[in-house]
């Protein structure tokens, strides 16, 4: 069972707890235990599973290792100590390792110089850069303290010799379980984690966590459930609101809906600058990678006395060595101010910090304070973070951020279940550890939290298709990875090189096959394939925030010209942003409900700015702006609500849009957008455009689209075949799958000793998905894909809700109808990523194009001859 | 469809009246195993969707009273560079010894992926190039010393058209035709359903025959049997 683990225990029962040595160490260093030591140690020291939730600074990394130092070192002293892993330590990030087995050495270290007594306990790096010489070594000499990843330790689990290293291990830490749960890393790691089980019996898992929620459901992922389908017993140490938040929306400008973006950017840099001077180190986060270049730009070139080589930019597309000298440089206090996207989100120390800044929304509560999370590294100093208004959609997100978060309102966490390409990859890993029964098989997969569900149907045609049944008999050599003996029930893997296929192509990072955009000889960004094979000559789309002109293609490169003001003609599909969380998207609905009332009843503003300053605990700029915002669009159109959908009707430049004033997030509204896109498509027989915000979806055609029809076919129980049929032809379908069928092995990306990226050249992923539609339409990886995009990507089950809801009559739909987009609406074209839901069927759309041309070169007469 | 007044598309192929000729191109026969090699798993139905379509081609030919007596395959009948794969062989075997059902003489002119063909040689007959009556047939990766004849056919470039709109984008194999030195130029598409071809229209294709394409015309299978003219290239490239 889980439960909350609210003991703090006394200093002195710690100290007397642990090895003598462990503890005067700790005593002389510490003096005494900081909150998450005082749930954390006592606990582990018993053996039982923890997850202990705590920010940055608050002696995490100890409360997880001191009980596993102090029985290490206890083992030691009686001589006992074994040539075997006794702990194994995963984390997410590489660069968070060499961090780990510093701050381990160094209390190891420290009792060894001041008992004057070797104690002999090793602490080891394993990952994929370790060198041969140093994994040889480990062999000879194993660490007793194992530092990993979780793609490493499904390699290790593979590997003859050092697996019987882990054969005894004792204990297991997750770090960083927050940003392993929600993804398909982590439900690769929690099958590792049952497979490891298999090999070495029971150990103590402890998770270390930030904020996040639901903390009942990351510890059951954490634990996992034993044989007989019972949850393991998990205890959870809460101190992640240990520390006291400082944290304020700031609004550069009175009136946000009344300045023009050359006011609003100066005021925004110099309320960053004034900010930055204030603070000794300050941290910002962008969002996105051309923000980022951006920030650090304009305040070298506005501030150039005061920037210079104080200030860096930090980003994934930086070189890994610039990224470690900034790192560096942060942590020896030599930088003023850093500038990144996302990077310096998670992980490694960056040393002092006394200022988070964010601009632009960071999409959820959790991730808000993890960023702000990384200001006052300390145990008693405060956090302290500043959200600074871009733009009018950032100032409502960032407010109900804000409320939420001094509210301590987390908001929740997705886990993935069931998840068939990687299942797909874990059971080739088991069958190559040794032959298993496929009932052992299937408990042991069960024993996964992400797995619970796993029906007996979806195990057994990953089975087929790991065995090659979808080929020839004379040919599933080829395809099989592993055999099935059908009599003994037993199964094995297949082929001498399958241990190293397996642990070559290892993981669940997608390897994307990309284009490069050139425009000349400079490299400008990359797009998809499938992105490409969407453009043709003269299109303007967007990439990395500036505008680009397609020109021509050759080989796995795109020709463009800048386009710099151009709108572009194909909006992205891919959007480089996060997605709302729909707690937080909930929540702004809820807060313009509250709004809307006071508007209503026509409330002086007086009073409506007091109801904002308080809601929201905002300034008086902040209430202003949003009075404004609101305001136009409420007599403009409609303030949309929890309660109420805004569809806004509207006719420009020869098309007609439909535009959902739907904030649920954007991953709900894509299934909207394309299950309504769906059937408006079929109902009048024409192809439809679908662009998607957090905040509300937009449908165009070439024609007057009757939405009521949509809404009185759409059910709860047709959506998901509704939004199966939509995403057939779609481009985001492809791609996925593509990502899918690399992860269950169908695409190998090392392959007999070449390592390629198969990209469209060879094979086109329709044509690949059409391949394995002939196998059946419930082939396991395209089955996969599907589920991806519905339950991952998008979010049926709360789309499902929605649609409740309007059934029931708990929401309404409104209509309003515009000559020009209602200021909600604004900016939705700019920041939307879209996609295409077909109407017309291949021969269809090929007769309208021919007569466009047949037309346009009056050739009529040449369709006669066929 | 007729191309010019002796050659007329039948769906993937040429058909030469007055010499009862029908020229394919590029099969690429265990292109699947390659891929295979290459890592990609994919299921392979490539040959049994080639020899349809070959059935299919053979019905309309015998619908339409086209009797053939000579069957051309321009080049590259197979797709490996090196040497076979069982796949490949087994793939080449069936489909020669089918070919030679439906014809009195199977020539393949070579092609570059023909470079070791030891084995092919046994099963067709193969040569650089073929000419009949003013027509010169060959692959198209090079351009032989003298070319005395008027028109010329080749493969090799795998023609494809992408139309495409706001909404949507589709590929269709297309046969090229146009000049090359004064002399009549016809490129026909691959006939490997898996490969889908380059566009005509925006991509880069490789021809020592073609230097500018846009004053060729654009003949695209829309879907089996069926051809539509597209006018030329440059009329759909705005």
């Amino acid at each position: 069972m889980v439960e909350q683990y609210n003991i703090q225990h006394e200093d002195e029962e710690i100290f007397g707890a642990l090895n003598p040595l462990v503890s005067s160490w700790f005593r002389q260093k510490f003096k005494k235990f900081s909150p998450p030591q005082k749930g954390a140690i006592i606990n582990i020291h018993k053996k039982k599973n923890t997850l202990i939730c705590a920010p940055t600074g608050s002696g995490k990394t100890l409360s997880a290792f001191t009980a596993v130092l102090s029985e290490l070192m206890n083992l030691s002293e009686r001589s006992e100590l074994e040539d075997k892993v006794y702990c194994v330590y995963v984390s997410p990030l590489k660069a968070l390792n060499n961090d780990i087995q510093r701050n381990l050495l160094e209390p190891l270290n420290e009792i060894e110089s001041s008992s004057k007594r070797t104690h002999g306990i090793r602490v080891l790096v394993r990952t994929e850069d370790t060198k041969a010489s140093q994994r040889a070594k480990m062999l000879t000499s194993p660490p007793h303290i194992l530092i990993t990843t979780p793609e490493t330790l499904a390699i290790l689990l593979v590997a003859p010799k050092f697996r019987e290293k882990l054969r005894d291990v004792k204990w297991f830490i997750v770090d960083e379980i927050h940003a392993l749960a929600s993804g398909k890393r982590g439900v690769h790691m929690s099958l590792s984690l049952e497979r490891l089980q298999n090999l070495s019996g029971p150990f103590t898992r402890i998770g270390l966590s930030a904020t996040i929620a639901p903390l009942d459901e990351v510890a059951q992922f954490l634990v996992g459930y034993d044989n007989d389908g019972q949850p393991r017993d998990c205890s959870i140490v809460n101190a992640q609101f240990l520390k006291k938040l400082d944290l304020k929306v700031i609004s550069p400008v009175k009136n946000i809906m009344d300045v023009t973006q050359i006011e609003l950017e100066r005021a925004t840099y110099q309320q960053l600058h004034d900010l930055i001077q204030a603070h000794k180190t300050t941290l910002i986060f962008t969002n996105t990678r051309a923000a980022t270049e951006r920030v650090v730009h304009n305040l070298r070139t506005r501030f150039a006395s005061s920037y210079q080589n104080n200030i860096e930019a930090h980003h994934s597309s930086l070189s890994r060595e610039l990224r470690l000298a900034t790192e560096q440089k942060l942590k020896d206090g030599l930088l003023k101010c850093v500038v990144c996207s996302t990077s310096l989100e998670l992980g490694v120390d960056i040393g002092y910090v006394d200022l988070v800044v964010l601009l632009g929304s960071p999409k959820s509560v959790s991730r808000a304070l993890q960023r702000i999370g990384r200001s006052g590294h300390r145990l008693h100093d405060d956090i302290k973070g500043r959200f600074l208004i871009t733009d009018r959609d950032d100032l409502i997100e960032d407010c109900l951020i804000l409320k939420n978060a001094v509210e301590k309102q987390i908001d929740k966490i997705e886990i993935s279940h069931n998840c068939l390409d990687v299942l797909a990859q874990q059971i080739y890993g088991i069958a190559i550890e040794e032959k298993i029964h496929k009932d052992t098989l299937f408990t042991t997969i069960r024993r996964s939290y992400c797995y619970r569900s796993l029906s007996h149907e979806d195990f057994m045609a990953v089975i087929k298709y790991l065995c090659g049944d979808y080929a020839e008999l004379e040919l599933r050599h080829v395809y099989a990875k592993i055999w099935l003996d059908e009599t003994t029930g037993f199964i094995g893997k297949r082929s001498k090189l399958a241990r190293v296929l397996y642990s070559t192509n290892i993981g669940t990072i997608p390897d994307e096959s990309y284009i490069l955009v050139k425009v000349g000889e400079q490299v400008v960004g990359k797009i998809d394939e499938e992105f490409l094979e969407r453009m043709k000559k003269g299109d303007i789309f967007v990439l990395g925030g500036s505008t680009y002109r397609y020109e021509f293609s050759r080989g796995m490169v795109a020709q463009v010209k800048p386009a710099p003001g151009k709108l572009p003609t194909i909006p992205s599909w891919i959007s480089e942003m996060l997605p709302m969380n729909f707690d937080l998207a909930m929540s702004i609905q809820k807060f313009r409900r509250l709004a809307e009332e006071k508007f209503n009843k026509y409330k002086p503003k007086e009073e409506i700015l007091k109801f904002l300053e308080e809601y929201l605990y905002v300034d008086s700029n902040t209430a202003n702006s949003i009075y404004e915002y609101f305001g136009e669009q409420f007599e403009y159109a409609s303030i949309p609500t929890d309660k109420k959908i805004l569809i806004e009707t509207l006719y420009l430049e020869n098309k007609h849009y439909l535009i959902f004033h739907s904030c649920f997030g954007r991953r709900v509204n894509d299934a909207l957008s394309r299950a309504f896109a769906y059937l408006l498509s079929k109902f009048h027989h024409t192809n439809i455009l679908v662009a998607v915000t957090d905040q509300n979806f937009y449908l165009v055609a070439n024609q007057k689209l009757n939405w009521q029809f949509a809404v009185m076919q759409i059910k709860k129980e047709n959506l998901r075949k509704l939004l199966e049929l939509a995403l057939e032809k779609t481009d985001v379908l492809k791609r996925r799958f593509r990502h899918c069928a690399g992860r269950a092995l169908m695409i190998i990306r090392n392959y007999k000793g070449q390592r390629k990226a198969v990209g469209r050249q060879q094979v086109s992923a329709q044509i690949l998905i059409n391949s394995c539609k002939r196998i059946s339409e419930s082939f396991p990886i395209l089955k996969e894909a599907r589920r991806e995009v519905l339950e991952d990507l998008m979010d049926i089950h709360r789309s499902e809700m929605i649609i409740g809801w309007l059934k029931n009559g708990e929401t309404i739909i409104k209509e309003v109808q515009t000559l020009i987009p209602s200021p909600f609406a604004l900016g939705l074209i700019a920041r939307s990523h879209s996609d295409i839901v077909r109407g017309e069927d291949r021969m269809e759309f090929i007769r309208r194009m021919h007569s466009m041309v047949l037309a346009k070169i009056g050739q009529k007469h040449k369709n006669e001859a066929d | 469809m007729k191309l010019i007044e002796d050659i007329e598309i039948i769906d993937l192929g040429v058909y030469i009246k007055s010499t009862k000729i029908f020229a394919i191109a590029d099969l690429h026969l265990g292109y699947e195993e390659s891929l295979n090699n290459k890592g990609v798993m994919l299921p392979a139905h490539q040959f049994s969707d080639i020899k349809k379509r070959l059935e299919f081609i053979f019905e309309t030919l015998a619908k339409e009273n086209k009797s053939v007596k000579t069957i051309l395959i321009l080049g590259d009948l197979r797709h490996e560079l090196g040497s076979a794969g069982l796949q490949e062989f087994r793939q080449v075997r069936a489909l020669t010894a089918y070919l030679k059902t439906k014809c009195e003489k199977l020539i393949l002119t070579r092609g570059n992926h023909e470079t070791i063909h030891k084995y092919i040689e046994k099963m067709i007959n193969v040569c650089d190039n073929y000419s009949c009556k003013g027509i010169l047939f060959l692959h198209g990766d090079k351009i032989p010393e003298k070319i005395k004849e008027n028109v010329i056919i080749t493969g090799h470039v795998h023609p494809a058209i992408k139309l495409s709109d706001e909404f949507a984008s589709e590929r269709l194999k297309c046969f090229i035709a146009g000049k090359w030195k004064g002399k009549r130029l016809i490129v026909l598409p691959s006939f490997n359903p898996l490969k889908e071809g380059v566009d005509v229209l925006f991509e880069k294709i490789k021809s020592p025959f073609i230097k500018n394409l846009s004053g060729f015309e654009v003949f695209a299978v829309a879907e089996p049997g069926k051809v539509l003219c597209f006018g030329k290239v440059k009329q759909n490239r705005k």
